[in-house]
Protein backbone atom coordinates (compact mmCIF):
# COMPACT_ATOMS: atom_id res chain seq x y z
CA UNK A 1 0.00 0.00 0.00
CA UNK A 2 1.45 3.22 -1.01
CA UNK A 3 1.63 5.96 1.53
CA UNK A 4 -0.12 9.25 0.51
CA UNK A 5 2.40 11.81 -0.59
CA UNK A 6 2.17 14.69 1.83
CA UNK A 7 2.30 18.32 0.73
CA UNK A 8 5.75 18.89 2.05
CA UNK A 9 7.13 16.05 0.05
CA UNK A 10 5.22 17.29 -3.01
CA UNK A 11 6.79 20.72 -2.70
CA UNK A 12 10.19 19.22 -2.38
CA UNK A 13 9.58 17.10 -5.41
CA UNK A 14 8.50 20.17 -7.37
CA UNK A 15 11.72 21.91 -6.49
CA UNK A 16 13.63 19.07 -8.02
CA UNK A 17 11.70 19.24 -11.29
CA UNK A 18 13.57 20.36 -14.37
CA UNK A 19 13.10 24.09 -15.25
CA UNK A 20 10.87 23.42 -18.25
CA UNK A 21 8.47 21.25 -16.33
CA UNK A 22 8.46 23.69 -13.46
CA UNK A 23 7.63 26.61 -15.70
CA UNK A 24 4.93 24.55 -17.32
CA UNK A 25 3.49 23.77 -13.91
CA UNK A 26 3.45 27.42 -12.96
CA UNK A 27 1.89 28.36 -16.27
CA UNK A 28 -0.89 25.84 -15.74
CA UNK A 29 -1.52 27.15 -12.23
CA UNK A 30 -1.59 30.71 -13.48
CA UNK A 31 -3.98 29.80 -16.26
CA UNK A 32 -6.36 28.16 -13.85
CA UNK A 33 -6.18 31.16 -11.53
CA UNK A 34 -6.56 33.72 -14.35
CA UNK A 35 -9.44 31.70 -15.74
CA UNK A 36 -11.19 32.04 -12.42
CA UNK A 37 -10.35 35.76 -12.33
CA UNK A 38 -11.59 36.28 -15.88
CA UNK A 39 -14.88 34.76 -14.89
CA UNK A 40 -15.18 37.39 -12.19
CA UNK A 41 -13.94 40.21 -14.53
CA UNK A 42 -16.61 39.47 -17.11
CA UNK A 43 -19.14 39.01 -14.31
CA UNK A 44 -21.42 42.03 -15.02
CA UNK A 45 -24.11 40.96 -17.45
CA UNK A 46 -24.76 43.12 -20.49
CA UNK A 47 -28.29 44.20 -19.49
CA UNK A 48 -26.88 45.53 -16.21
CA UNK A 49 -24.24 47.50 -18.13
CA UNK A 50 -26.93 48.95 -20.39
CA UNK A 51 -29.05 49.96 -17.42
CA UNK A 52 -26.08 51.64 -15.75
CA UNK A 53 -25.20 53.54 -18.94
CA UNK A 54 -28.78 54.69 -19.40
CA UNK A 55 -28.94 55.79 -15.79
CA UNK A 56 -25.70 57.72 -16.15
CA UNK A 57 -27.00 59.35 -19.31
CA UNK A 58 -30.22 60.41 -17.61
CA UNK A 59 -28.34 61.78 -14.63
CA UNK A 60 -25.95 63.77 -16.83
CA UNK A 61 -28.70 65.10 -19.10
CA UNK A 62 -30.85 65.97 -16.11
CA UNK A 63 -27.97 67.80 -14.45
CA UNK A 64 -27.21 69.70 -17.63
CA UNK A 65 -30.80 70.74 -18.19
CA UNK A 66 -31.23 71.68 -14.55
CA UNK A 67 -28.12 73.83 -14.47
CA UNK A 68 -28.46 75.37 -17.89
CA UNK A 69 -32.19 75.92 -18.20
CA UNK A 70 -33.70 75.91 -14.74
CA UNK A 71 -31.40 77.31 -12.10
CA UNK A 72 -31.25 81.10 -12.21
CA UNK A 73 -27.87 82.63 -12.96
CA UNK A 74 -27.69 86.16 -11.72
CA UNK A 75 -25.11 88.15 -13.60
CA UNK A 76 -22.77 90.84 -12.34
CA UNK A 77 -23.04 92.43 -15.75
CA UNK A 78 -24.66 95.81 -15.19
CA UNK A 79 -24.35 96.67 -18.86
CA UNK A 80 -22.86 99.62 -20.63
CA UNK A 81 -24.91 102.69 -21.44
CA UNK A 82 -24.82 103.14 -25.20
CA UNK A 83 -27.74 105.47 -25.79
CA UNK A 84 -29.65 108.02 -23.85
CA UNK A 85 -32.29 110.56 -24.60
CA UNK A 86 -33.96 113.35 -22.69
CA UNK A 87 -37.24 111.98 -21.41
CA UNK A 88 -38.69 115.44 -20.94
CA UNK A 89 -38.63 116.47 -24.59
CA UNK A 90 -41.55 115.81 -26.88
CA UNK A 91 -40.04 113.84 -29.74
CA UNK A 92 -43.31 112.85 -31.36
CA UNK A 93 -46.78 114.31 -31.37
CA UNK A 94 -49.59 112.14 -30.26
CA UNK A 95 -52.26 111.67 -32.89
CA UNK A 96 -55.78 112.72 -32.01
CA UNK A 97 -58.55 110.57 -33.46
CA UNK A 98 -60.56 112.30 -36.16
CA UNK A 99 -63.57 110.11 -35.52
CA UNK A 100 -65.17 109.48 -32.17
CA UNK A 101 -63.48 106.63 -30.48
CA UNK A 102 -65.67 103.59 -30.05
CA UNK A 103 -67.23 102.95 -26.70
CA UNK A 104 -65.70 100.17 -24.76
CA UNK A 105 -68.30 97.61 -25.83
CA UNK A 106 -68.89 98.68 -29.38
CA UNK A 107 -68.07 96.17 -32.07
CA UNK A 108 -67.42 96.88 -35.69
CA UNK A 109 -67.03 94.52 -38.51
CA UNK A 110 -64.43 95.50 -41.00
CA UNK A 111 -63.62 94.05 -44.36
CA UNK A 112 -60.23 95.62 -44.55
CA UNK A 113 -57.95 96.24 -41.69
CA UNK A 114 -57.12 99.88 -42.22
CA UNK A 115 -57.22 101.83 -39.04
CA UNK A 116 -59.89 104.46 -39.06
CA UNK A 117 -57.72 107.08 -37.41
CA UNK A 118 -56.45 109.83 -39.62
CA UNK A 119 -54.28 112.86 -39.08
CA UNK A 120 -56.08 115.97 -38.02
CA UNK A 121 -53.48 118.45 -38.96
CA UNK A 122 -51.69 118.27 -35.71
CA UNK A 123 -48.72 116.65 -37.30
CA UNK A 124 -45.54 118.50 -36.67
CA UNK A 125 -42.27 118.55 -38.43
CA UNK A 126 -40.92 116.12 -35.87
CA UNK A 127 -43.09 113.36 -37.17
CA UNK A 128 -42.74 111.42 -40.35
CA UNK A 129 -45.78 110.74 -42.44
CA UNK A 130 -47.34 107.36 -42.50
CA UNK A 131 -45.64 105.05 -44.87
CA UNK A 132 -42.30 106.76 -44.65
CA UNK A 133 -39.58 104.22 -44.42
CA UNK A 134 -37.46 104.30 -41.34
CA UNK A 135 -34.06 105.83 -41.57
CA UNK A 136 -31.50 103.45 -42.92
CA UNK A 137 -32.04 100.98 -45.66
CA UNK A 138 -34.61 98.90 -43.86
CA UNK A 139 -34.47 95.20 -44.20
CA UNK A 140 -32.70 94.08 -47.27
CA UNK A 141 -34.08 91.38 -49.49
CA UNK A 142 -33.40 87.93 -48.29
CA UNK A 143 -30.73 85.94 -49.95
CA UNK A 144 -30.03 82.37 -49.19
CA UNK A 145 -27.13 81.99 -46.87
CA UNK A 146 -25.51 79.47 -44.65
CA UNK A 147 -25.77 80.32 -41.01
CA UNK A 148 -23.24 78.20 -39.27
CA UNK A 149 -24.24 78.68 -35.70
CA UNK A 150 -27.79 77.42 -35.70
CA UNK A 151 -30.34 75.48 -37.63
CA UNK A 152 -32.59 78.21 -38.93
CA UNK A 153 -33.04 78.39 -42.62
CA UNK A 154 -35.14 80.26 -45.11
CA UNK A 155 -38.64 78.93 -44.68
CA UNK A 156 -40.83 79.77 -47.61
CA UNK A 157 -43.74 81.94 -46.58
CA UNK A 158 -47.29 81.01 -47.42
CA UNK A 159 -48.14 84.39 -48.85
CA UNK A 160 -51.66 83.35 -49.79
CA UNK A 161 -52.40 82.50 -46.18
CA UNK A 162 -50.90 85.80 -45.15
CA UNK A 163 -52.95 87.72 -47.69
CA UNK A 164 -56.13 85.98 -46.69
CA UNK A 165 -55.51 86.91 -43.06
CA UNK A 166 -55.13 90.46 -44.28
CA UNK A 167 -58.38 90.47 -46.19
CA UNK A 168 -60.59 88.30 -44.04
CA UNK A 169 -63.65 89.74 -42.29
CA UNK A 170 -62.79 90.86 -38.82
CA UNK A 171 -64.77 91.74 -35.77
CA UNK A 172 -63.01 94.54 -33.93
CA UNK A 173 -63.88 95.47 -30.39
CA UNK A 174 -62.12 98.22 -28.52
CA UNK A 175 -61.47 97.04 -24.99
CA UNK A 176 -59.07 99.57 -23.54
CA UNK A 177 -58.26 103.16 -24.16
CA UNK A 178 -55.67 105.35 -22.50
CA UNK A 179 -54.37 108.79 -23.25
CA UNK A 180 -52.20 111.34 -21.55
CA UNK A 181 -49.56 113.75 -22.71
CA UNK A 182 -46.95 111.01 -22.84
CA UNK A 183 -48.67 108.04 -24.40
CA UNK A 184 -51.82 107.05 -26.19
CA UNK A 185 -52.88 103.44 -26.16
CA UNK A 186 -55.84 101.73 -27.74
CA UNK A 187 -56.33 98.01 -27.27
CA UNK A 188 -58.61 96.19 -29.67
CA UNK A 189 -59.77 92.63 -29.64
CA UNK A 190 -59.98 91.25 -33.17
CA UNK A 191 -61.75 88.04 -34.08
CA UNK A 192 -61.70 86.34 -37.45
CA UNK A 193 -63.10 83.10 -38.81
CA UNK A 194 -65.51 80.77 -37.11
CA UNK A 195 -65.60 77.38 -35.53
CA UNK A 196 -62.26 75.63 -35.51
CA UNK A 197 -60.85 78.32 -37.78
CA UNK A 198 -61.44 81.12 -35.26
CA UNK A 199 -58.49 83.35 -34.58
CA UNK A 200 -58.53 85.88 -31.76
CA UNK A 201 -55.84 88.44 -31.38
CA UNK A 202 -55.24 91.67 -29.52
CA UNK A 203 -53.79 94.78 -31.04
CA UNK A 204 -52.40 97.52 -28.86
CA UNK A 205 -51.95 100.65 -30.93
CA UNK A 206 -49.31 102.63 -29.09
CA UNK A 207 -48.18 106.18 -29.59
CA UNK A 208 -45.54 107.76 -27.41
CA UNK A 209 -44.34 111.32 -27.23
CA UNK A 210 -40.84 110.23 -26.27
CA UNK A 211 -39.05 107.01 -27.04
CA UNK A 212 -38.13 106.54 -23.38
CA UNK A 213 -41.74 105.58 -22.69
CA UNK A 214 -41.32 102.45 -24.79
CA UNK A 215 -39.27 100.48 -22.34
CA UNK A 216 -38.22 96.93 -21.53
CA UNK A 217 -37.89 95.28 -18.16
CA UNK A 218 -36.14 92.22 -16.78
CA UNK A 219 -37.71 89.65 -14.52
CA UNK A 220 -36.99 90.54 -10.91
CA UNK A 221 -35.22 93.62 -12.22
CA UNK A 222 -32.09 91.57 -12.79
CA UNK A 223 -30.18 90.66 -15.91
CA UNK A 224 -29.20 87.01 -16.06
CA UNK A 225 -30.14 83.58 -17.27
CA UNK A 226 -33.18 81.58 -16.20
CA UNK A 227 -34.56 84.46 -14.17
CA UNK A 228 -38.28 84.40 -14.79
CA UNK A 229 -41.44 86.13 -13.74
CA UNK A 230 -44.91 86.38 -15.17
CA UNK A 231 -45.74 89.28 -17.46
CA UNK A 232 -48.31 90.42 -14.93
CA UNK A 233 -45.79 90.54 -12.09
CA UNK A 234 -43.24 92.37 -14.18
CA UNK A 235 -45.86 94.86 -15.35
CA UNK A 236 -46.71 95.57 -11.73
CA UNK A 237 -43.05 95.90 -10.80
CA UNK A 238 -42.47 98.49 -13.51
CA UNK A 239 -45.79 100.28 -13.13
CA UNK A 240 -46.52 99.54 -16.74
CA UNK A 241 -49.65 100.87 -18.36
CA UNK A 242 -49.33 98.23 -21.04
CA UNK A 243 -46.92 95.28 -21.15
CA UNK A 244 -46.23 92.47 -23.57
CA UNK A 245 -43.92 89.47 -23.48
CA UNK A 246 -40.48 90.11 -24.92
CA UNK A 247 -37.92 87.94 -26.66
CA UNK A 248 -37.15 85.72 -23.65
CA UNK A 249 -33.46 86.61 -23.81
CA UNK A 250 -32.81 84.72 -20.56
CA UNK A 251 -33.39 81.39 -22.23
CA UNK A 252 -30.08 81.54 -23.99
CA UNK A 253 -26.67 83.08 -23.42
CA UNK A 254 -25.88 84.22 -26.93
CA UNK A 255 -28.56 86.63 -28.06
CA UNK A 256 -27.98 90.36 -28.38
CA UNK A 257 -29.44 92.34 -25.49
CA UNK A 258 -29.77 96.11 -25.54
CA UNK A 259 -32.37 97.41 -23.14
CA UNK A 260 -33.30 101.01 -22.47
CA UNK A 261 -30.07 102.16 -24.05
CA UNK A 262 -27.89 99.75 -22.07
CA UNK A 263 -25.85 97.10 -23.83
CA UNK A 264 -25.67 93.81 -21.95
CA UNK A 265 -24.63 91.42 -24.64
CA UNK A 266 -23.46 91.69 -28.24
CA UNK A 267 -23.48 88.03 -29.33
CA UNK A 268 -26.18 87.06 -31.75
CA UNK A 269 -27.95 83.84 -32.53
CA UNK A 270 -28.70 82.81 -36.09
CA UNK A 271 -32.05 84.55 -36.04
CA UNK A 272 -33.07 88.04 -37.12
CA UNK A 273 -32.45 91.02 -34.86
CA UNK A 274 -34.79 93.96 -34.33
CA UNK A 275 -33.46 97.32 -33.20
CA UNK A 276 -35.46 100.29 -31.99
CA UNK A 277 -33.47 103.50 -32.19
CA UNK A 278 -33.64 106.59 -30.05
CA UNK A 279 -35.07 108.54 -32.98
CA UNK A 280 -38.09 106.27 -32.86
CA UNK A 281 -37.33 104.27 -35.98
CA UNK A 282 -37.16 100.50 -36.04
CA UNK A 283 -35.13 98.24 -38.25
CA UNK A 284 -34.59 94.52 -38.56
CA UNK A 285 -31.37 92.79 -39.51
CA UNK A 286 -30.41 89.33 -40.59
CA UNK A 287 -27.53 87.78 -38.62
CA UNK A 288 -25.18 88.50 -41.52
CA UNK A 289 -26.16 92.15 -41.71
CA UNK A 290 -26.08 92.95 -38.03
CA UNK A 291 -23.17 95.01 -36.77
CA UNK A 292 -23.36 95.80 -33.09
CA UNK A 293 -21.00 98.77 -33.31
CA UNK A 294 -22.98 100.25 -36.15
CA UNK A 295 -26.33 100.04 -34.41
CA UNK A 296 -24.87 101.37 -31.19
CA UNK A 297 -23.41 104.30 -33.06
CA UNK A 298 -26.82 104.92 -34.62
CA UNK A 299 -28.41 105.13 -31.16
CA UNK A 300 -29.85 101.71 -30.38
CA UNK A 301 -32.44 102.03 -27.66
CA UNK A 302 -33.72 98.45 -27.66
CA UNK A 303 -32.54 95.30 -29.45
CA UNK A 304 -34.29 91.97 -29.56
CA UNK A 305 -32.98 88.72 -30.96
CA UNK A 306 -35.78 86.25 -31.55
CA UNK A 307 -37.33 86.80 -34.92
CA UNK A 308 -37.98 86.36 -37.69
CA UNK A 309 -38.69 89.63 -39.36
CA UNK A 310 -42.13 89.38 -40.94
CA UNK A 311 -42.25 92.08 -43.61
CA UNK A 312 -40.08 93.13 -46.46
CA UNK A 313 -38.94 96.66 -47.28
CA UNK A 314 -42.25 97.61 -48.76
CA UNK A 315 -44.19 96.52 -45.69
CA UNK A 316 -45.48 93.45 -47.51
CA UNK A 317 -45.37 89.90 -46.31
CA UNK A 318 -41.85 88.49 -46.66
CA UNK A 319 -41.43 85.73 -49.20
CA UNK A 320 -39.48 83.67 -46.67
CA UNK A 321 -38.70 83.64 -42.97
CA UNK A 322 -35.42 82.92 -41.27
CA UNK A 323 -36.68 80.28 -38.86
CA UNK A 324 -37.19 76.56 -38.43
CA UNK A 325 -40.05 74.58 -39.87
CA UNK A 326 -40.92 73.54 -36.34
CA UNK A 327 -41.64 77.15 -35.35
CA UNK A 328 -43.47 77.95 -38.58
CA UNK A 329 -46.72 76.30 -37.46
CA UNK A 330 -49.96 77.50 -35.93
CA UNK A 331 -49.19 78.84 -32.51
CA UNK A 332 -49.97 81.68 -30.15
CA UNK A 333 -47.83 84.62 -31.25
CA UNK A 334 -46.50 87.94 -30.10
CA UNK A 335 -45.10 90.60 -32.37
CA UNK A 336 -44.09 94.23 -32.35
CA UNK A 337 -44.75 96.47 -35.33
CA UNK A 338 -43.47 99.85 -36.41
CA UNK A 339 -45.69 102.27 -38.28
CA UNK A 340 -43.74 105.47 -37.96
CA UNK A 341 -41.48 107.08 -35.37
CA UNK A 342 -43.39 107.15 -32.12
CA UNK A 343 -46.16 104.91 -33.41
CA UNK A 344 -46.04 101.18 -32.80
CA UNK A 345 -48.30 98.18 -32.42
CA UNK A 346 -48.09 95.31 -30.00
CA UNK A 347 -49.91 92.23 -31.24
CA UNK A 348 -50.65 89.09 -29.27
CA UNK A 349 -52.45 86.20 -30.94
CA UNK A 350 -54.01 83.56 -28.75
CA UNK A 351 -53.91 79.93 -29.78
CA UNK A 352 -54.11 76.24 -28.95
CA UNK A 353 -57.75 76.72 -28.04
CA UNK A 354 -59.98 75.48 -30.82
CA UNK A 355 -63.14 77.47 -31.09
CA UNK A 356 -61.62 80.50 -29.39
CA UNK A 357 -58.34 80.85 -31.27
CA UNK A 358 -56.36 78.26 -33.18
CA UNK A 359 -53.22 80.34 -33.38
CA UNK A 360 -51.50 81.53 -36.54
CA UNK A 361 -48.52 80.68 -38.67
CA UNK A 362 -45.78 83.22 -39.26
CA UNK A 363 -47.25 83.98 -42.67
CA UNK A 364 -50.62 84.75 -41.15
CA UNK A 365 -48.97 86.84 -38.46
CA UNK A 366 -47.17 88.75 -41.19
CA UNK A 367 -50.54 89.29 -42.85
CA UNK A 368 -51.93 90.69 -39.61
CA UNK A 369 -49.01 93.07 -39.17
CA UNK A 370 -49.19 94.16 -42.79
CA UNK A 371 -52.90 94.85 -42.39
CA UNK A 372 -52.05 97.20 -39.52
CA UNK A 373 -49.93 99.33 -41.87
CA UNK A 374 -46.70 98.26 -40.27
CA UNK A 375 -43.52 99.07 -42.13
CA UNK A 376 -41.48 96.76 -39.94
CA UNK A 377 -42.79 93.80 -37.97
CA UNK A 378 -40.88 91.44 -35.80
CA UNK A 379 -41.92 88.15 -34.26
CA UNK A 380 -41.27 87.71 -30.55
CA UNK A 381 -41.44 84.67 -28.32
CA UNK A 382 -44.74 82.89 -28.86
CA UNK A 383 -46.49 79.86 -27.50
CA UNK A 384 -47.22 79.99 -23.82
CA UNK A 385 -45.00 83.06 -23.49
CA UNK A 386 -47.37 85.30 -25.46
CA UNK A 387 -49.12 87.61 -23.07
CA UNK A 388 -50.40 91.16 -22.91
CA UNK A 389 -51.24 92.97 -19.70
CA UNK A 390 -53.07 96.26 -19.42
CA UNK A 391 -53.30 98.06 -16.12
CA UNK A 392 -52.26 94.94 -14.24
CA UNK A 393 -54.74 92.56 -15.84
CA UNK A 394 -54.26 90.09 -18.63
CA UNK A 395 -55.79 91.21 -21.89
CA UNK A 396 -55.41 87.91 -23.70
CA UNK A 397 -55.75 84.31 -22.60
CA UNK A 398 -52.21 82.86 -22.51
CA UNK A 399 -52.08 79.27 -23.72
CA UNK A 400 -52.12 76.70 -20.93
CA UNK A 401 -52.10 79.48 -18.36
CA UNK A 402 -48.98 81.07 -19.78
CA UNK A 403 -45.47 80.81 -18.42
CA UNK A 404 -42.95 82.89 -16.60
CA UNK A 405 -40.47 84.63 -18.90
CA UNK A 406 -37.40 86.77 -18.60
CA UNK A 407 -38.45 90.15 -19.99
CA UNK A 408 -41.25 92.39 -21.12
CA UNK A 409 -41.79 95.33 -23.43
CA UNK A 410 -43.91 97.96 -21.78
CA UNK A 411 -45.22 101.48 -21.92
CA UNK A 412 -44.46 103.43 -18.83
CA UNK A 413 -42.05 105.77 -17.20
CA UNK A 414 -38.64 104.93 -15.83
CA UNK B 1 18.70 14.39 -4.98
CA UNK B 2 18.38 15.52 -8.55
CA UNK B 3 21.72 15.89 -10.15
CA UNK B 4 20.42 16.00 -13.72
CA UNK B 5 18.67 19.17 -14.74
CA UNK B 6 19.77 22.46 -13.39
CA UNK B 7 17.12 24.23 -11.39
CA UNK B 8 17.05 27.95 -11.83
CA UNK B 9 14.93 30.44 -9.93
CA UNK B 10 12.11 31.83 -12.03
CA UNK B 11 12.89 35.16 -13.68
CA UNK B 12 10.38 37.74 -12.39
CA UNK B 13 11.02 40.05 -15.29
CA UNK B 14 10.30 37.26 -17.74
CA UNK B 15 7.13 36.36 -15.95
CA UNK B 16 5.91 39.97 -15.99
CA UNK B 17 6.74 40.29 -19.65
CA UNK B 18 4.84 37.13 -20.40
CA UNK B 19 1.96 38.46 -18.28
CA UNK B 20 2.04 35.44 -16.07
CA UNK B 21 2.51 37.20 -12.76
CA UNK B 22 -0.54 38.72 -11.06
CA UNK B 23 -1.10 42.23 -12.43
CA UNK B 24 0.77 45.06 -10.84
CA UNK B 25 -0.85 48.38 -9.81
CA UNK B 26 -0.08 50.23 -13.03
CA UNK B 27 -1.78 47.64 -15.12
CA UNK B 28 -4.71 47.58 -12.71
CA UNK B 29 -5.26 51.32 -13.15
CA UNK B 30 -4.88 51.05 -16.88
CA UNK B 31 -7.47 48.32 -17.08
CA UNK B 32 -9.91 50.23 -14.91
CA UNK B 33 -9.57 53.28 -17.14
CA UNK B 34 -9.94 51.15 -20.24
CA UNK B 35 -13.12 49.67 -18.79
CA UNK B 36 -14.69 53.01 -17.84
CA UNK B 37 -13.78 55.06 -20.92
CA UNK B 38 -16.18 53.39 -23.36
CA UNK B 39 -19.05 54.10 -21.01
CA UNK B 40 -18.09 57.76 -20.75
CA UNK B 41 -17.97 57.91 -24.54
CA UNK B 42 -21.38 56.25 -24.78
CA UNK B 43 -22.98 58.67 -22.31
CA UNK B 44 -21.47 61.77 -23.94
CA UNK B 45 -22.38 60.56 -27.42
CA UNK B 46 -25.97 59.99 -26.33
CA UNK B 47 -26.06 63.46 -24.81
CA UNK B 48 -24.87 65.08 -28.02
CA UNK B 49 -27.34 63.16 -30.10
CA UNK B 50 -30.04 64.48 -27.76
CA UNK B 51 -28.66 68.01 -28.06
CA UNK B 52 -28.68 67.77 -31.83
CA UNK B 53 -32.30 66.60 -31.91
CA UNK B 54 -33.41 69.33 -29.51
CA UNK B 55 -31.47 71.92 -31.50
CA UNK B 56 -33.29 70.89 -34.66
CA UNK B 57 -36.60 71.45 -32.90
CA UNK B 58 -35.75 74.69 -31.16
CA UNK B 59 -32.49 76.39 -32.15
CA UNK B 60 -33.37 79.40 -30.07
CA UNK B 61 -32.51 77.51 -26.91
CA UNK B 62 -29.00 76.96 -28.20
CA UNK B 63 -28.38 73.44 -26.96
CA UNK B 64 -25.23 72.94 -28.98
CA UNK B 65 -23.29 76.16 -29.10
CA UNK B 66 -23.18 77.12 -25.43
CA UNK B 67 -20.35 77.10 -22.90
CA UNK B 68 -21.28 73.85 -21.18
CA UNK B 69 -21.91 71.98 -24.41
CA UNK B 70 -18.54 73.11 -25.70
CA UNK B 71 -16.89 71.80 -22.53
CA UNK B 72 -18.70 68.49 -22.89
CA UNK B 73 -17.64 68.33 -26.51
CA UNK B 74 -13.96 68.65 -25.71
CA UNK B 75 -14.34 66.04 -22.96
CA UNK B 76 -16.08 63.77 -25.43
CA UNK B 77 -13.32 64.25 -27.97
CA UNK B 78 -10.53 63.50 -25.52
CA UNK B 79 -12.18 60.41 -24.06
CA UNK B 80 -12.99 59.12 -27.53
CA UNK B 81 -9.38 59.67 -28.55
CA UNK B 82 -7.97 57.84 -25.53
CA UNK B 83 -10.52 55.08 -25.89
CA UNK B 84 -9.57 54.61 -29.53
CA UNK B 85 -5.88 54.41 -28.65
CA UNK B 86 -6.65 51.76 -26.06
CA UNK B 87 -8.73 49.83 -28.57
CA UNK B 88 -6.01 49.92 -31.18
CA UNK B 89 -3.37 48.84 -28.68
CA UNK B 90 -5.51 45.95 -27.42
CA UNK B 91 -6.31 44.87 -30.96
CA UNK B 92 -2.68 44.86 -31.98
CA UNK B 93 -1.67 42.97 -28.86
CA UNK B 94 -4.35 40.38 -29.37
CA UNK B 95 -3.11 39.74 -32.88
CA UNK B 96 0.41 38.89 -31.75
Amino acid sequence: MKEPINEKQEAENEKLLPIDEKNESIKNTQKIQSGRKKKHKNGMPIPAMIVIDVALYLICMGSFLLYFYVLPHYSNNKGKVVASTDPTTEQFSLEVDNQESASSEESTTEKSTSDSTTDTGETTSKRGSKGEKPSGSGRSDRVSRNVSNDNTSEQEADTSAGESMKEVDKTVEEIQNYADDKAKITVNKVTTGSGSDTVTYYVADVQVSNITYLRTGFASGEYGKNIRESVQDMAEEYNAILAMSGDYYGNTDTSVVIRNGVLYREDITGTDICVLFTDGTMKTYSPDEFDADEVIAAGAWQAWNFGPSLLDEGGNISSSFNTTSYLNTENPRAAIGYIEPGHYVFVVVDGRDEGYSRGVTLSELAGIMSSLDCQVAYNLDGGKSSAMVYDGEYVNQPADGGRTISDIIYIGEE
Amino acid sequence: MNTGNRIEPLDTHTLIQNEELPMNNTKNHRNIVAAILPHIVIVLAAMFITFWILDQLNPIMNFINNTISNLLLITFSITALINSIFSIAWYRRSRR
